[in-house]
């Protein structure tokens, strides 16, 4: 059941200017460009097979392509042309990462088969397709942020840039892994979501759920932490059509059932090579490669291990080959800091403002619209959800934040939003360009400090040529 | 054209100039090319921690180096000088610089958000680039008996955006048509520059129009804020009343 009108704004308002599509236009175009000629530059200065598991997943796809199925762990090795770039690899001489379930890694074979030339070209034509998908997934941001604060410039536009000029981001979207295609089913299936929010959730959407959720499952077994949110997202929804329980269960059988259902086959092969449906038990078997902590208080407990997330997010490039200086981390974790607490506050005044209404007082009104308020919780939760993730692999080998990057559209609206309500109304406005020459100080910065001089320099570098 | 059509131009056209001449011309340090940012020093034969290492430098004019100090002995200050040579046989030190630091600042045992490193700047060594160079710690007379080590060690140099873009240009991989492939690299550069401004001048005349609507986001959305409770005073949802049976928010 349609419930746009109640939740997106002002009945029967017109949108503000600019908030149009061809408004949009104006900077969404440019931005999309940006991005891909900033992904182009990035697919370039990397230096081959230095993103993380790079090697590992090139030569999973290369596997797939020359017909040699899908291997266990531990018994797979990379060929020697890897040999080179063992240093880049988790387990050399093993290739780990056969150990993922094969969806990303076989719909790359199929352009891998097709492609002519080497190794290397080979490598970049398939960071190529990294790009496109991370082209998606900043379009999708923006169709997200604009179903949900369609009046909010800040953050409609924000998001987008957040997600665009994110440095971490903007490597995945540049190497050869399964994580960007990964981030792209989750970007989607939030949209989806959150737009099941607002117009209902037909059973075209409910279908598309299962299935988008179903082919995530085929591309990595954590996105199994998506499937809370859909559960909760349907039930919402589902309240709102006033349906039966029936059709409650129903949906959540199309939307959380079906895709464990499709993923089946693959759970069932890991438990019956490793034991467990994921493979995990066989990851932590590996020497130099097990447990980093020994338990999550440990990891909870520990504030250098907050730090490395943080300092995860926004550097480390790889394998941690790259950070950032100290300086730069501090600058970032104090302007990120102030987002956050707007968070807060904003979280202590709904709060109150839920308070001053159940003992009948007005309280003032709320901060968000209803629509906001769940699309907000839905993210929030997406994130938390894939936090714990990240805490979860901790357990498995040395963890890093870009298991929480799935969620990355999440991350850029909660940021926007804490930012948004520190802002004076007019200052807001003001604020778009501000953020967007921040981010552009931010990506000069690293390119031209951190990352190029690590591969390239007039007296050598870590690239390794052909 | 009217001012508030040309405004967005400049204002992307000035941000691109400004871009393309900050990352061309404005002098920085750079960080020289080590995994992790840093070369440890650890002798892992020994398994011990030690006072020097080898660092290979990348860009020219060497200029910084930021040594992870750890100290075991409790000493208010320790005087250190830091020796810099080249990594040949024969050579002789090319910088000397006397350091002292407190003792707090080294202690070893140091904060999870504590900056573990120590600068220390002298006169850039031209010739740098390609070359390795021997780092060694060497304690003063009064603190001869304390116990102090080198974790790890980052170099800088001084350059411009010019030279890192250069080395990047001549030497990302690529080997067939290099030509093609270079003019192809400064093309992106110069189309990503461009792009930039072309975004700035969009974000501009969004900006723009917002002011010229006159509109007041916070007024006009359907919201309030909860740092200007005092402005919603009499304000009201303007809801729309549900369609028959349906069971909608806000409940």
């Amino acid at each position: 059941m349609p419930i746009a009108p109640v939740l997106a704004g002002s009945p029967g308002a017109a949108p503000p200017l600019g908030a149009t599509r061809r408004g949009d236009a104006r900077w969404l175009v440019p931005l999309l460009l940006f991005f891909l000629v900033k992904q182009l530059l990035l697919v370039t200065i990397v230096g081959p097979f230095t993103g993380h598991d790079e090697v590992d997943h090139y030569y999973y796809v290369a596997r797939l392509a020359a017909g040699d199925g899908l291997g266990e762990v531990g018994e797979v090795e990379l060929p020697e042309a890897a040999a080179p770039y063992g240093r880049y690899v988790a387990d050399y001489p093993n290739n780990a990462e056969v150990i993922q379930p094969p969806l990303y890694h076989g719909l790359l074979a199929l352009l891998h088969l097709a492609l002519p030339g080497g190794t290397l070209a080979k490598l970049y034509v398939l960071r190529l397709v990294s790009v496109a998908v991370g082209l998606a997934v900043v379009w999708i941001a923006y169709l997200t942020v604009r179903l949900l604060f369609p009046r909010d410039p800040l953050i409609r536009v924000g998001v987008p840039i957040f997600v665009a000029m994110q440095p971490q981001f903007s490597f995945e979207a540049a190497i050869v892994n399964h994580d960007i295609l990964l981030i792209l089913l989750f970007s989607l299936v939030m949209y989806v979501l959150l737009r099941g929010q607002r117009d209902g959730l037909g059973r075209r959407g409910k279908l598309g759920l299962g299935l988008l959720a179903g082919a995530g499952l085929w591309t990595k077994a954590s996105f199994g932490l998506a499937l809370p949110v859909i559960a909760v997202g349907v039930f919402l929804a589902w309240w709102d059509s006033r349906r039966s329980v029936w059709a409650l269960l129903r949906d959540w059988l199309v939307t959380c059932g079906l895709p464990v259902l499709l993923a089946l086959p693959w759970f069932v092969r890991s438990f019956w090579l490793y034991g467990d449906p994921t493979g995990a038990q066989r990851l932590r078997e590996i020497p130099d490669y097990g447990d980093q902590a020994q338990g999550w208080w440990e990891m909870l407990s520990a504030a250098a291990f907050w730090r490395d997330r943080l300092h995860d997010v926004w550097g480390n490039y790889g394998w941690r080959l790259i950070p950032f200086d100290l300086f730069d981390y501090r600058v970032i974790a104090w302007l990120w800091a102030v987002s956050w607490l707007g968070l807060l506050a904003l979280l202590a005044r709904g709060l109150g403002l839920a308070i001053a209404q159940r003992l009948g007082r007005r309280g003032g009104p709320p901060a968000f619209t209803p629509l906001q308020r769940r699309g907000l919780v839905l993210l929030g939760m997406s994130v938390a959800l894939l936090i714990v993730g990240v805490l979860y692999v901790g357990t498995i080998q040395f963890t890093q934040s870009r298991f929480v990057f799935p969620a990355m559209i999440g991350i850029a609206t909660l940021t926007l939003v804490g930012i948004d309500r520190w802002l004076p109304a007019r200052g807001r406005l003001v604020a778009v360009p501000v953020l967007l020459v921040a981010l552009m100080a931010l990506n000069a910065i690293v390119a031209l400090r951190y990352l190029i001089p690590y591969y390239y320099g007039p007296g050598g570098g870590a690239a390794i040529g052909p | 054209m009217t001012r508030s059509r040309l405004l967005p131009w400049l204002v992307g056209l000035a941000g691109a100039l400004l871009l393309a001449g900050g990352a061309v011309f404005v002098p920085f340090e750079v960080r020289n090319s080590a995994v992790a940012g840093y070369t440890q020093t650890l002798d892992p034969e020994r398994g011990i921690a030690v006072r020097g290492g080898r660092v290979p430098i990348t860009y020219p004019d060497l200029r910084r180096i930021d040594l992870d100090l750890r100290a075991y002995t409790r000493t208010p200050r320790f005087d250190i000088t830091v020796h810099v040579r080249p990594a040949v046989p024969g050579a002789t030190d090319v910088r000397v610089i006397p350091v002292s630091v407190e003792g707090e600042a080294v202690w070893h045992d140091k904060g999870a958000f504590a900056d573990p490193f120590t600068r220390v700047e002298f006169a850039p060594i031209a010739g740098s680039a390609g070359q390795r160079y021997d780092i060694r710690i060497e304690t003063g007379p009064r603190n001869r008996d304390d116990i102090l080590t080198l974790w790890s060690i980052k170099t800088y140099s001084r350059t411009t955006g010019r030279e890192v873009l250069a080395a990047f240009v001549a030497r990302a991989p690529g080997t067939a048509a290099p030509d093609i492939h270079r003019a192809v690299l400064v093309g992106l550069l110069i189309a990503l520059v461009g792009a930039f401004g072309w975004l700035l001048g969009g974000v501009t005349w969004l900006v723009l129009a917002g002011f010229a609507s006159g509109e007041d986001p916070s007024v006009s959305s359907v919201r309030g804020r909860w740092y200007t409770l005092a402005r919603f005073e009499r304000w009201r949802w303007p809801v729309r009343p549900p369609p028959p049976g349906a069971r909608h928010p806000p409940r």
